[in-house]
C-alpha cells in the first residue's frame, strides 16, 4: 500500500520492489511456458528461433510404446494413488476433529511425516521392506507407496476444512432423526467435500510427479509419465519431453483452477455457516 | 440432610462418573476406530521401512552368517596372540560352506571395507583350501597366505563379525574404527568423501535458502500490498510452477539453460558474451532450478503471514512519529519473521533432501546426500552405507523439522 | 499531570508575528473520493478549538473515519485544505504531524514489550535514553500499569491494552490526538469506565481530541462538541445537549436517541411556529426549524419522553395503545395516532394508570417548544 505523501525516496523504494518483485515473478513463470512452444517445433532442436509449426512430436509419442505404457501407468497408479489416500485419509481427520484426546498432535505429526522424509530415503526404506514382501515391480506396491505419500496433504486439508465446520450442524442433523452414519454422508460429507476433493488433488499431483520411490520400486514396464521423462532427459533431451511437458502442464493448469474454484466455494460454504 | 442421603447422593455422583466415563470411553474409541487405518497403513508402509533402513544402518549380516563357526571360535579371543588352532580349523570349514551356499562375495566384500586387500587373502586361500588331512591348519592357512599370521587380519575379522556394526555411520562420518587400536580414528583421506558430501549439500541447501529469501520477501510483501483482485492475479506465477511438475520445470531449466539454450543465446545475441557460457551439469545449473522449484515454497507462507498483519501497525509507527522506512524496519518486519523462518526452515529441509534436480542439472560434482544413497543402494549394492548415509540425512531432516514444528506451533510460540 | 508541549516542537511552533490561534485544526472545502465518482467525503468544513473534545460521530461509510484520516496524514482530500496551527498540512507527512493518535484494535506492536511500545515515539525522535526512561514511567504511571512494562501485548487483557494504546498514543506529548473507535473492542461496563477516563485525561493534560464513533451515548457523554455526520456531510455540529434536545435534522433526531416523526403538510408560519396539518386533518403547531413553503412536507419530531399523557396539553390528540411495555423504572407505549403506527410514548413508572391497556384509547400532548418541524427525510 503506498503512503500519501510519499518522499522521492518512497517513491523509488516502492518502484525497486516492484521491479524487483516482477522480474522474480518472470523467473518463476517463464521456464514454465517456454518449453510449451518448443513442443510445436518442426527442428528437432530444443531452442528459439523455431523454424515452423509441427505436431510431429506429438504423433511420436503417439506412435512410441514406451510412451504410451507411460501415460497409461500414470493414469492407473495416480487415481488407484488418489483415491486411497482420499479414504483413509479423510477417516482419520474425521477421527483426530472429534473431540481432544492425548497424543492427538503426536498422531497427527505421525500421520503427515511422510511429506517431510527426503523421498530417497522412503524409497531406499520401501525398496528393501519390498523385497521381503515380493511388492518390488508390482503396481499394488506402487499404489501404496504413492497413496502413502498423498495421505499428508489429504489430512492437513481436510483437517483444516473440519476446523470451519459448525459441528452443530451435524448435532442439528442428528436432532433431527438422521443416524450417524447419514449424517456424514448427507450433512459432513458435502460440506467438508471441496477440503476432501482439493487435498485428492494434491495427492494425484504427488503421484503425478513422483520420480524417486517409482525409480525404486518399479520394472521398465511400470515406469510412469514422470520416470520416462526423468531417464529421457537423462540419455537425450528430445522435443518429444517438450510435447510431455506440454500436456503436464496444461494438466497443472487444470488442478489449479479446480483448487481455485473449490477455494472459493470452500470460502463461500464457511461465510454461510457463520 | 440425613446420612443415607448423603451416602446415596455419593452413590448418584459415583454412578454418574461411572456412565460418563463409559460414554467418553466409546465416543473415543470410535475416534480412534477411524484413524486406525490410516495410523496402519502409514505404520507399515512408512514407519516401518524407514525402520528397516535404520537399522540396515548398524547390520552387519555378512561375516558372522557365512562364518559361523569362526565367529563363536573367536568370541574368548582376546587378540594378544595369534587365534587358537580351532579357530583356523573353524575358518577352514566355514570357508568351505561359504563357498558352497555362495555367500563369498558379500563376506570378502566386507572384509575388504576393513582392510582393502582382504578381498585377495580370501580369493587365493578358497584356490588353495587345505583339505582334513592337513594336521595343522594354522600352518596350512599361513603357507597360503602370510596374511592369517597377521594379528591385524584376525582382529578385522572379529570386528567385522558383530552383529552390529557403527563401521558405516562412522565411514558415513569419515571415522573409522582402527582394527589395531580399536579406536574411532579418521578414515583414509582417499575414502573420506562423505563429510564433503554432506558439507555439499548443506551448501547448496543454504545457498538456495538464502536465494528464495532474498527473491521472495520483496514479491511476498508486494502482493500483500496489493489489491486482492490484483494479488491473486500475479499469484498465478507462483502458484502455476508451484502446481507443475518437478520434472517438467527441471527440464525447462534444462531447455534454457543448455549451450545454444534460450539465455545463452540472448547473452550472445545482447553481445553480453561472446561464446556460450556453462550452465548446466554444473553448480549453477543446480543453484537456479532448485531456487526456481523452491521459491514458492517460501512465498507462499511469507505471504500468508504478511497478508495477516493488519496495516494499522505501520500507521500507528508512523503516527507515533517514525520515517516510513523507520517503521517498515522496526514494526513490519519484525512481525515477519516467524513466517520468514518458517518457510526459510521449509527450503531447507526439502534442499537437503532432493536427488532429482541435481541428478538431471547438476555436474558429478554437484549431487548431493541423497544421490549418494540412490548410488550405494542400485549401482554398488551397498546397502549399509546407503542406509547409514539416509539415516544421518534423516536425523538431520527430523531435527530441523523439530524447530519447524516449534517455530510454526502457536501454542509454543511466544 | 506534566504533559506539557515541548517548546521545540518544529512543526506546530508559532513564529512571534502569529496572531492568536482561534483553531487549532481547520477543515476548509474538503472533499474526499477514491473513485472519482462518489464522493466520500463532500465539502466539510470544521473548525477545532485548542483544547476542545470534538466527536465525529456517525453510522459507517458517512465519512467520519475518512475525515479522520486525512487529519492524521494517511488519506489526502481530493480537494481543499486542512489546516493545523493555520499552516496547511497538504505537504506535510503523517510521521512529521506530532499528532498521537489511537487506533481501532490498539494496534500495539505485538512483538515488542509494553516499555518498548511507549519507547517506540521517543526513540524515533532520538530522544536520550535517560530522558526515555522517565517518560515511558511516568506514562506508565498515568495509565496505572506500571507492573506490565516488560509484558507483551497479547498478555494483557483488552482494557488494559487499550491504556497502553492510549498512553502510548500521548507518551510524545502531541497537543493533537485523534482516536478512531478507540473503545469498540469493549464491553459496555469497561467502556463505560475508560469513556471517564479518557475525559478526565483530556481534562487534565489540555489535550485537544478529536473522537471518532458510531456509538452516540459515548459522544453525549464524553465531548464538547458533536459532529454528526452522514453520507459524507456534517448534519449538525453543537454541544450535546443541542445535538439532543434541538435536532436540526430529521436525520440527527432520529440517529440520536430515540424519536417520533409524524410527516405532515406545512400550512403556514406564526412567529417562531409553524403550523402542519396531519393526515387526519388535525392541526400540530410545531418550532420551526425547516424553511417551507405551505403545502410542503414536514417531519414533526418529538423525543417520547416528551409527550404529555392525559388532557392537559395544548393541542390533545388523541392514539390508541398498539403495545404497552412495562420496563420497571419506566412504561412504555406504542401507540397509534393520526393514521401512523409506531409513535412511541416513555412513562416513569409513577405516572402509569390501570385504564391504560392496549386498544383503549388516551389523549396525548406536549409543549410546543419541545416539537420540531424538521426536513423529510427519504428512506
Amino acid at each position: 500500500m503506498m503512503q500519501p505523501y510519499a518522499s522521492t525516496a518512497e517513491k523509488l523504494a516502492r518502484f525497486g520492489l516492484v521491479t524487483v518483485s516482477l522480474l522474480v515473478l518472470l523467473f518463476l513463470i517463464i521456464p514454465v511456458l517456454v518449453i510449451i512452444p518448443l513442443s510445436f517445433n518442426s527442428s528437432s532442436f530444443l531452442t528459439y528461433p523455431m523454424d515452423g509449426f509441427s505436431l510431429r512430436w506429438y504423433e511420436e509419442l503417439m506412435s512410441s510404446e514406451e510412451w504410451r505404457q507411460a501415460f497409461k501407468n500414470s493414469f492407473l497408479i495416480a487415481p488407484a494413488a488418489t483415491a486411497l489416500a482420499m479414504i483413509f485419509g479423510t477417516l482419520a481427520s474425521v477421527g483426530l476433529s472429534r473431540g481432544n484426546f492425548r497424543f492427538k498432535g503426536v498422531i497427527m505429526a505421525f500421520l503427515i511425516s511422510p511429506m517431510i522424509v527426503p523421498l530417497v530415503i522412503v524409497a531406499v526404506g520401501l525398496y528393501f521392506f519390498f523385497a521381503k514382501l515380493q511388492l518390488l515391480n508390482s503396481y499394488i506396491g506402487l499404489v501404496l507407496a504413492h497413496a502413502m505419500l498423498g495421505v499428508p496433504f489429504v489430512v492437513i486439508t481436510v483437517n483444516a476444512t473440519l476446523q470451519g465446520f459448525n459441528t452443530n450442524l451435524s448435532r442439528a442433523a442428528a436432532s433431527l432423526g438422521a443416524p450417524p452414519l447419514t449424517v456424514f454422508f448427507k450433512v459432513v460429507l458435502p460440506l467438508i467435500a471441496p477440503g476432501v476433493i482439493s487435498g485428492g488433488l494434491f495427492a494425484f499431483a504427488t503421484s503425478f510427479d513422483e520420480v524417486v520411490v517409482t525409480l525404486f520400486l518399479s520394472s521398465p514396464s511400470q515406469r510412469t509419465l514422470p520416470l520416462q521423462m526423468f531417464s529421457g532427459i537423462r540419455e537425450n533431451i528430445s522435443p518429444n519431453i517438450a510435447a510431455v511437458a506440454t500436456i503436464m502442464v496444461i494438466l497443472s493448469v487444470l488442478m489449479l483452477l479446480t483448487l481455485e474454484v473449490l477455494r472459493r466455494r470452500n470460502e463461500k460454504l464457511k461465510m454461510q455457516q457463520q | 440432610m440425613s446420612q443415607s442421603a448423603v451416602i446415596n447422593a455419593q452413590e448418584q455422583t459415583l454412578d454418574l462418573r461411572a456412565k460418563l466415563k463409559k460414554s467418553e470411553r466409546a465416543y473415543k474409541f470410535k475416534s480412534l476406530m477411524l484413524i486406525a487405518p490410516l495410523f496402519l497403513f502409514v505404520l507399515v508402509c512408512f514407519a516401518f521401512p524407514i525402520g528397516t533402513l535404520l537399522t540396515r544402518s548398524v547390520d552387519n549380516p555378512d561375516v558372522h552368517t557365512a562364518l559361523p563357526a569362526t565367529t563363536s571360535a573367536l568370541t574368548t579371543w582376546k587378540g594378544k596372540t595369534l587365534p587358537s588352532e580351532l579357530a583356523y580349523a573353524a575358518l577352514v570349514t566355514d570357508l568351505a560352506n561359504a563357498k558352497e551356499n555362495g555367500q563369498i562375495g558379500a563376506l570378502s566384500k566386507r572384509l575388504s571395507y576393513e582392510i582393502p586387500a582382504y578381498r585377495t587373502v580370501i580369493s587365493k586361500t578358497l584356490r588353495n583350501l587345505p583339505d582334513n588331512s592337513v594336521a595343522s591348519k594354522r600352518d596350512a592357512l599361513i603357507e597360503i597366505d602370510s596374511a592369517w599370521g597377521e594379528l591385524n587380519y584376525w582382529k578385522a575379522l572379529k570386528q567385522a563379525s558383530t552383529t552390529f556394526t557403527p563401521y558405516f555411520l562412522l565411514a558415513a562420518l569419515d571415522h573409522r574404527i582402527d582394527s589395531a587400536s580399536g579406536s574411532i580414528v579418521k578414515a583414509d583421506p582417499n575414502q573420506s568423501i562423505y563429510v564433503d558430501i554432506f558439507a555439499r549439500t548443506f551448501y547448496i541447501g543454504g545457498v538456495v535458502t538464502i536465494l528464495c529469501l532474498l527473491l521472495g520477501f520483496p514479491v511476498a510483501y508486494w502482493l500483500a500490498t496489493l489489491p486482492e483482485g490484483k494479488s491473486n492475479l500475479l499469484m498465478i506465477c507462483v502458484l502455476l510452477p508451484f502446481w507443475t511438475s518437478l520434472i517438467v520445470r527441471t527440464a525447462a531449466w534444462v531447455v534454457l539453460l543448455q549451450s545454444d539454450g534460450l539465455i545463452n543465446r540472448s547473452l550472445l545475441f545482447l553481445g553480453v558474451i561472446d561464446a556460450p557460457v556453462q550452465l548446466v551439469f554444473n553448480r549453477t545449473g543446480v543453484i537456479i532450478a532448485m531456487t526456481h522449484v523452491l521459491l514458492p515454497f517460501m512465498i507462499l507462507p511469507l505471504y500468508s503471514v504478511m497478508k495477516s498483519i493488519p496495516t494499522n501497525y505501520v500507521r500507528a509507527a508512523i503516527s507515533l512519529g517514525a520515517h516510513p522506512f523507520v517503521a517498515f524496519w522496526r514494526v513490519y518486519v519484525p512481525q515477519t519473521f516467524a513466517g520468514l523462518a518458517a518457510g526459510a526452515l521449509l527450503t531447507f529441509i526439502l534442499a537437503i533432501g532432493y536427488y532429482v534436480t541435481p541428478a538431471l542439472v547438476g555436474g558429478a560434482a554437484d549431487q548431493m546426500v541423497s544421490y549418494f544413497v540412490a548410488f550405494y543402494t542400485n549401482k554398488t549394492v551397498n546397502w549399509g552405507m546407503a542406509s547409514a548415509l539416509g539415516s544421518l540425512l534423516l536425523i538431520a531432516t527430523l531435527l530441523l523439522y523439530a524447530v519447524y514444528g516449534r517455530l510454526t506451533n502457536p501454542n509454543q510460540a511466544r | 499531570m506534566p504533559m506539557q508541549i515541548s517548546s521545540e516542537d518544529d512543526v506546530c511552533l508559532l513564529s512571534s508575528e502569529d496572531y492568536h490561534v482561534k483553531h487549532l485544526v481547520s477543515f476548509k472545502n474538503i472533499q474526499k473520493t477514491y473513485d472519482g465518482l462518489r464522493p466520500v467525503v463532500k465539502d466539510l468544513n470544521l473548525d477545532i478549538k485548542e483544547g476542545e473534545f470534538v466527536t465525529l460521530l456517525g453510522p459507517s461509510g458517512s465519512g467520519k473515519t475518512t475525515s479522520l484520516m486525512m487529519l492524521a496524514g494517511f488519506e489526502t482530500p481530493t480537494h481543499g485544505e486542512i489546516y493545523l496551527k493555520d499552516k496547511p498540512l497538504h505537504n506535510l507527512p503523517p510521521h512529521k504531524r506530532d499528532i498521537g493518535m489511537v487506533f481501532q484494535n490498539y494496534a500495539l506492536f505485538p512483538h515488542m514489550t509494553i516499555e518498548q511500545n511507549l519507547a517506540f515515539p521517543l526513540s524515533v525522535r532520538k530522544m536520550n535514553s535517560v530522558d526515555r526512561k522517565e517518560k515511558v514511567r511516568r506514562a506508565l504511571d498515568m495509565v496505572k500499569l506500571t507492573d506490565f512494562a516488560k509484558r507483551y501485548p497479547a498478555q494483557l487483557s483488552g482494557g488494559q491494552q487499550q491504556r497502553v494504546a492510549l498512553a502510548r498514543a500521548l507518551v510524545f506529548e502531541p497537543k493533537l490526538v485523534l482516536m478512531d473507535e478507540p473503545l469498540g473492542a469493549l464491553d459496555k461496563q469497561l467502556r463505560e469506565h475508560m469513556q471517564l477516563e479518557i475525559k478526565h485525561l483530556h481534562q487534565q493534560l489540555g489535550l485537544t481530541v478529536v473522537y471518532v464513533t458510531h456509538d452516540q451515548s459515548e459522544a453525549l457523554t464524553m465531548s464538547d462538541r458533536v459532529a454528526v455526520f452522514n453520507d459524507g456531510v456534517i448534519q449538525q455540529i453543537d454541544t450535546p445537549t443541542a445535538i439532543y434536545e434541538a435536532p436540526n435534522k430529521s436525520f440527527v433526531a432520529q440517529f440520536i436517541g430515540e424519536n417520533n416523526t409524524l410527516i405532515g403538510t406545512f400550512v403556514y408560519r406564526d412567529e417562531h411556529h409553524a403550523v402542519a396539518r396531519l393526515a387526519d386533518g388535525s392541526l400540530i403547531r410545531a418550532l420551526s426549524v425547516v424553511e417551507a413553503q405551505p403545502g410542503d412536507q414536514v417531519a414533526l419530531c418529538i423525543r417520547p419522553e416528551r409527550v404529555i399523557v392525559g388532557p392537559a396539553g395544548s393541542t390533545p390528540l388523541t392514539a390508541r395503545i398498539q403495545e404497552y411495555i412495562y420496563l420497571g423504572d419506566h412504561v412504555r407505549m406504542i401507540t397509534e395516532i393520526a393514521g401512523q403506527a409506531n409513535f412511541m410514548i416513555k412513562l416513569p413508572a409513577s405516572q402509569m394508570h390501570n385504564s391504560w391497556t392496549v386498544g383503549s384509547s388516551i389523549s396525548l400532548s406536549w409543549a410546543p417548544e419541545h416539537i420540531r418541524a424538521l426536513d423529510v427525510t427519504t428512506h
